[in-house]
């Protein structure tokens, strides 16, 4: 044994130190990406990530901002250069507010390649705005952890487009609210002065470069407006807000369409968003002696006003700054005792929660106080107006405290795009699940997004390959031989190139393919066995006569393949992604549940679990499989997980909520 | 544990001197359990990223132990999650640098389970003890000292007497 020691410890150190170690350094981007999430937890979901990428190809593609009329700052670091620009000074409220920036390299060398956190659109360039822009939600540079690079040519702007992402504090009363305008793509901003900026932070070849650019717009009120009504494609959440000064009053209704006799949920709130770190304000005794009031402007029950019924005449609220004061709608009104309706209108308005007849109804928040102790001013008066629809069907969407199984989602691709330069790669499946038997639908596309032709050589625009080998062989279609005459070609302004998955294999030496491996190869369509794959395009271009600089992207997705006699569970899940992130941390082992499909059993106590919006669940003769939202195999029957939290204190909110606080713990490979 | 950093501050008592001090030979030991230096570089600056979420460490801690723990249970984190189901074995291709070497030994070592890799790794290469292998691996000592008796016991059968 001593033998096989000695000599097993001098053949392993050999072995390591043919390992080959690629150049590494602690990226400070990385590390600045980390220490921000120390102070606020990450949450990224792949497909709002789509619509990013998507608003990223516009905004590289289209004509820019440049030749409007409007308002530009720039700020300048060594060779770079950092460029906000708003298409316009002056927006009207619930106008789309335009803005890009642009990260441009005018120093001594034709590139250079920059690394960097995936901001927005995965680029370097990260948007923020210095006011709240709705309750206490500050709009901020968000970036993911992953290692980006990207490089920059001379003199050529890097543009994107505006893109939202945000801090907020965990527990926040209207964490729904700032959800629902972070989901929403177009940048929207209530009357007041805003000033929204571009940050981009990175590695230069000479070292950490930050930059910083700020525009001051003015939104003004729309005299046209109406208050926030339904949209006919969603039955979500609406709200209104209004800035006064250095206060903020929200007010959103959890759906816009109710079911007769269902609770209406109305929460209105004050945020105190002003330079100290709290403030007094003297008011009137509005609901439950705070000062906020709420109405509707039409009579319920025949003649009964629903008003703010303000009642002592002076009372104070201390308002710590970015901490939201909110309350739930709350019922008051006057009436006289001689009505005979009286007894009526006492029991409405004395019965919990909020209740009406079919019909459509404005209801409204308001907000009456001043700065101080003197409640003789009223410097500010502030109004909020939603229109609700109260109809006698059933209501389409289950509100959050009655959540309803909810099929998994329809077949549904998935796209994933990446840029290097000019060149962009994109990889689509026209599903996330397929089933062995299913023809796997992938295309890839190349596009070329230079100002100019482009002259290049070694030109491959897409080469298949998937990184699992099939049938124990390498399937890739970048392992053509090395070609030994150099073709040179040119490349037009907005070539596209698009072909569906082709082929190859690489096999070394003189080997024999197996029945299974030809079979594989001379099939038209592409069908792969049970198991999750990442497939993969890779796109190739080098300078002419094949000098350097040569250019790879690429581009990865990953798919599920289902045996053809799984059979799904019935699984409960939340029926949106918003209202997962109430839940509490599950931790235990992941076994069948007659209640919700799936569920855990942590020490022979078995729990029903609604998992997250999406999930489905897939009995396989390898054991039941549970899937994500995306299709990817989260975890096998009989293995623990945890479920993780998403309510603990200072988590970011992207989008939408982070799905990915399920996490395997301890697994053991069957 | 040994270390390759030749002009660094070993103390690693700054995250840049840690760096510099551990990344080579922890790119190295990934390697040797994933079986892809590429990978292995991947997990590493995935464990220094950790690293720099804890930084600092505790006095208590020792970064060369931190880092082994931490990369060492994402090396196998990572291979679970590629062979959850259905999955095939390391890539041939990709692990030239280790046939050109010693193809006999790095055939034995991959015949092995990834924990049994990872275990006699840490205890034949950087003199770990039975308890710190069980301590980094998360398992009891016992099934780690079984995983190491087992492994020994393949490689030398794998390897002859003259190993």
């Amino acid at each position: 044994m001593a033998d096989l020691d000695s000599d097993l410890s001098n053949r392993l150190l050999r072995l390591t130190e043919a390992v080959p170690v690629s150049h590494g350094r602690l990226d400070p981007v990385h590390r600045g990406a980390v220490q921000a999430r120390q102070r606020v937890r990450m949450a990224w979901v792949t497909p709002l990530a789509v619509l990013v990428v998507g608003a990223m190809a516009f905004a590289l593609l289209g004509p820019g901002l440049g030749g409007l009329s409007g308002i530009s700052a720039a700020t300048r670091s060594g060779d770079f250069e950092l460029t906000i620009r708003s298409a316009q000074t002056t927006y009207t409220a619930n106008e789309t507010i335009q803005i890009e920036a642009s990260l441009v390299y005018d120093g001594p060398l034709p590139s250079v390649r920059i690394g960097h956190g995936g901001c927005a659109a995965r680029g370097p360039i990260g948007f923020g705005i210095a006011e709240p822009v709705i309750g206490a939600l500050h709009l901020s540079t968000v970036c993911d952890q992953a290692r980006h690079s990207t490089v920059l040519e001379r003199g050529r702007p890097l543009t994107v487009a505006f893109a939202k992402g945000a801090a907020s504090s965990g527990g926040d009363p209207l964490l729904d609210l700032y959800t629902d305008y972070l989901m929403d793509p177009v940048l929207r901003l209530s009357p007041g002065t805003w000033h929204p900026s571009a940050t981009a932070a990175f590695e230069a070849p000479d070292g950490p470069v930050s930059l910083t650019a700020a525009v001051e717009i003015d939104v003004t009120p729309d005299p046209s407006a109406e208050p926030a009504k339904a949209s006919p494609f969603a039955n979500g959440a609406i709200t209104d807000s209004q800035t006064s000064g250095d206060f903020v009053l929200a007010m959103r209704s959890a759906k816009a369409v109710y079911a007769a006799d269902e609770p209406i949920q109305i929460t209105a709130a004050l945020t105190y968003i002003g330079p100290d770190s709290s403030t007094f304000i003297g008011h009137a005794s509005g609901a439950r002696g705070g000062p906020l009031g709420f109405g509707i402007d039409e009579p319920v029950l025949g003649g009964l006003v629903l008003g703010p019924g303000w009642r002592q005449s002076c009372v104070g609220s201390n308002l710590n700054r970015d901490i939201a004061l909110d309350q739930d709608f709350w019922k008051a009104a006057s009436w006289s005792g001689d009505d005979p309706r009286a007894a009526a209108y006492h029991d409405f308005i004395v019965s919990s929660g909020l209740r009406l007849p079919e019909g459509t109804w404005h209801v409204y928040a308001v907000a009456e106080f001043s700065v101080g102790q003197d409640c003789t001013a009223r410097p500010h008066t502030m109004r909020v107006d939603l229109e609700i629809q109260v109809r006698s069907v059933p209501s389409a969407t289950p509100t959050a405290e009655t959540p309803e199984a909810t099929p998994p989602p329809d077949p549904i691709g998935q796209i994933n795009s990446t840029w290097e330069g000019d060149y962009q790669v994109e990889l689509r499946s026209d599903k996330r699940i397929y089933r062995e038997s299913d023809a796997i639908g992938i295309t890839g596309t190349f596009r070329f997004m230079g100002d100019g032709p482009a002259d290049v050589s070694a030109f491959r625009p897409l080469m298949f390959s998937i990184r699992e080998p099939v049938y124990d062989m390498r399937v890739n279609d970048a392992a053509i031989p090395v070609v030994l005459i150099c073709i040179s070609k040119q490349i037009e302004v907005g070539e596209e190139i698009t072909a569906p998955f082709h082929k190859g294999s690489s096999m070394l030496g003189i080997q024999t393919r197996t029945v299974d491996q030809q079979r594989f190869l001379d099939d038209p369509l592409l069908k792969l066995p049970p198991g999750t794959w990442h497939v993969r395009v890779e796109s190739h271009v080098s300078a002419p006569d094949c000098r350097p600089p040569a250019t790879t992207v690429s581009a990865e997705i990953e798919i599920t393949v289902l045996p053809d006699d799984a059979e799904q569970i019935p699984l409960l899940t939340w029926a949106s992604r918003s209202q997962e992130c109430r839940k509490n941390r599950h931790v235990g082992q992941l076994v069948l549940n007659e209640q919700s499909g799936m569920g855990i059993n942590l020490d022979g106590t078995l729990r029903a679990i609604r998992w997250p919006y999406g999930f489905s669940a897939w009995d396989t003769p390898a054991g039941v499989l549970l899937l994500d939202e995306l299709g990817h195999v989260v975890a096998l029957e009989g293995q623990l997980l945890t479920l993780d939290a998403m309510d603990e204190p200072g988590w970011i909110l992207s989008a939408t909520c982070d799905v990915r606080g399920l996490v395997l713990v301890d697994v053991d490979h069957p | 544990m040994a270390t390759d950093g030749a002009d660094v501050d070993h103390s690693g008592r700054d995250l840049d001197s840690a760096f510099r001090a551990h990344r080579d030979w922890l790119v190295r030991r990934l390697a040797l359990i994933v079986g892809d230096a590429e990978e292995a570089n991947d997990l590493a600056q995935e464990t220094f990223v950790r690293l720099t979420e804890h930084w600092p460490l505790p006095d208590s801690s020792e970064p060369a132990r931190w880092l082994s723990t931490v990369g060492v249970r994402l090396a196998i984190d990572e291979r679970r999650r590629r062979r959850r189901w259905g999955f095939l074995d390391l890539r041939d291709e990709d692990a030239t640098w280790a046939i050109t070497v010693d193809p006999d030994l790095w055939r034995a070592l991959r015949r092995l389970d990834r924990r049994t890799r990872a275990a006699i790794v840490l205890t034949t290469l950087d003199g770990y003890s039975h308890d710190e292998v069980a301590t980094i691996l998360d398992a009891p000592r016992g099934t780690v000292a079984s995983w190491i008796s087992r492994g020994r016991e393949r490689l030398r059968a794998e390897l002859g007497d003259d190993g």
